[in-house]
């Protein structure tokens, strides 16, 4: 899941290099915190938040598949 | 490995090369055009023989190889950026990428995983092209036209909608009053717009906000309605 975020984030960004995703495992939630470069948060929330909407919807499908629930925060 | 759009005008485009063996000869192609093998298509002109007693009338292996067009290469990066995704998402899938005129139509075929990867109302799948969209331009730094399917859905859904669209239209025309379709997404909307477009007696307009967008269909202006709308009749 971690990987999957960070493909999706450093495919997105100006500097992947800066891309971090921090795993905070919970009961039954894991949350995932989305670290980018400054200046490049806009291209991981994306106009009216569609990219991050996107980024969520997908993390939620492939959380499902492995039978876990997964939030993502995005952070710069 | 990213694509030079301002390639070097000196360099070859196409290299034919010889050697030993069919490997060899790709090998020296590759060194000489720079690239990897992703980059390139091959073709093994002569495979090369040992000869007799590898002494007499053998020939060397021969290859042409030519650098992908622009086209070429767009089409494997998509393939790969959508291969490495479902990869992550631990769904095991088969993508292919054909163009048709400027819009690429990537179609993805699971084990079992595509009411997954298509979700409620074909959500999770819009949400891969908007990603996909955006990952793949982001990559080749221009915008890239792409359609995403899953196991068809796209195609089933587009059938089934302009079949359902011409059924209310008809409905529409008899009893003279609109119907409004189930909320539908921007491109299904606009399947419905389309396909009754060419019917001069229904007129179509999108009502709703947000998720609970659709489309009406109501008779054409001029002919009889019992509830139109304000707006529509205002101008």
């Amino acid at each position: 899941m971690r990987d999957l975020i960070e493909y999706i984030a450093k495919s997105l960004v100006d500097n992947p290099d800066q891309v971090a995703v921090k795993e905070v495992e919970g009961e039954k939630t894991t949350v995932y915190e989305l670290r980018v470069g400054p200046g490049d948060l806009g291209k991981v929330i994306g106009k009216r938040g569609r990219t991050a909407r996107s980024i969520r919807t997908i993390l939620n499908a492939a959380a499902t598949k492995a039978g876990k629930r997964a939030v993502l925060e995005i952070l710069e | 490995m990213m694509y030079d759009q301002e390639t070097d005008s000196s360099r070859p485009n196409e290299v034919v090369e010889q050697a030993k063996t069919v490997e060899e000869a790709v090998e020296k192609g590759l060194a000489r055009l720079g690239v990897s093998a992703e980059d390139v298509e091959i073709e093994v002109i002569d495979e090369g023989s040992k000869g007799v007693l590898g002494l007499i009338g053998g020939s060397q292996a021969k290859v042409q190889i030519r650098l992908k067009d622009e086209s070429g290469l767009t089409a494997a990066k998509i393939e790969e950026m959508t291969g490495n995704l479902l990869k992550l998402m631990d769904i095991g899938s088969q993508v292919r990428v054909d163009r048709e005129d400027d819009t690429y139509l990537v179609g993805i075929e699971t084990a079992g995983a595509d009411g997954l990867l298509i979700g409620k109302r074909g959500q999770n799948l819009d949400a891969l092209t908007y990603l996909l969209k955006r990952m793949v331009g982001k990559q080749l730094k221009r915008n890239v036209r792409m359609e995403v399917d899953v196991g068809g859905y796209r195609q089933r859904r587009v059938e089934s909608l302009r079949s359902k669209a011409i059924l209310l239209a008809g409905r529409v025309k008899s009893s003279g009053k609109e119907v409004e379709m189930e909320p539908l997404p921007a491109a299904e909307r606009r399947i419905v717009h389309i396909a009754l477009q060419a019917d001069p007696s229904v007129k179509t307009y999108t009502v709703g906000e947000g998720d609970l967008k659709t489309v009406v269909i109501a008779p054409a202006d001029g002919q009889a309605t019992e509830k139109a709308e304000g707006d529509d009749l205002a101008r």
